[in-house]
């Protein structure tokens, strides 16, 4: 048995429990290798994906599944940086996946 | 911390929303499953619980200041299920990297330890036992104030 993260989709339930993701332009921050993302991608517009670890994201970049390949973006980025370089009131929901602390 | 919670809410729209997930500090637990009973469970040792009570400071702090307000905030069981103490240690290892520190020579000493009673307890529980590292997550819905 490969390990196996969140079978159960607690997470996940309860994101769409709190936050409605329909039609949204997502951040998701610390997106990791894009195990959460590929869960709730499906539901939204855009997401765009940012991670600072190479590895994590060509992980990710690996992983894609087919059906959300077209509407999410996945980027190696700090988050101060890639803020910086963002406009103002772009996106409709922030993740913070993990990656506050 | 704060300064990327105020960044957060810059990008974020009038009617946007913020969405924190991190895990609650000091709970996380390594256990053994046989047929869905709990044969063996102890505490993870782990370097990270101020940096989560750090989160979690900071979340309130943005609230008072008024940058956003909360809206639902809910606690929910992580678990990641392994076959062997190798598997998991895999996991804590890709884990740990993200994290720059260096690491205390007595939380890996500590961990070690656990390891050990893990592999003792999978062994005396014989075949179809379960490996199951068990966090729980705080998941925080909050609004932006313009």
């Amino acid at each position: 048995m490969p390990i196996s993260v969140d079978p159960e989709g607690n997470e996940t339930h309860a994101l769409f429990e709190l936050t409605d993701l329909d039609g949204h332009d997502v951040l998701e921050i610390g997106c990791g290798d894009g195990r959460l993302t590929w869960r709730y991608a499906s539901r939204a517009a855009h997401v765009t994906a940012i991670d600072p670890y190479e590895g994590s994201i060509k992980r990710a970049k690996a992983s894609v599944p087919e059906v959300v390949r077209d509407r999410v973006d996945i980027q190696r980025a700090d988050f101060e940086r890639f803020a910086a370089s963002s406009a103002s009131s772009a996106f409709d929901t922030v993740i913070l996946s993990w990656a506050l602390c | 911390m704060v300064h990327a919670l105020e960044s957060i809410h810059r990008l974020l729209k009038t009617n946007g929303s913020l969405l924190d997930i991190h895990p609650v500090a000091d709970v996380a637990l390594v256990k053994v499953l046989n047929a869905g009973k709990q044969v063996f469970s102890e505490l993870y040792p782990s370097e990270s619980g101020e940096d989560f009570r750090a989160a979690d400071r900071a979340i309130d702090l943005i609230v008072e200041r008024g940058l956003f307000r909360l809206d639902r905030s809910t606690v929910v069981d992580f678990l990641t299920h392994a076959s062997s103490t190798s598997e998991l240690k895999e996991f804590h290892a890709t884990a740990d990297a993200y994290d720059t520190r260096p690491s205390e020579g007595p939380v890996e000493a500590r961990r070690g330890l656990l390891y050990s009673r893990v592999d003792r307890a999978l062994e005396i529980s014989g075949p179809g036992a379960e490996l199951v590292y068990h966090e729980v997550v705080r998941m925080t819905h909050l609004k932006p104030v313009h």
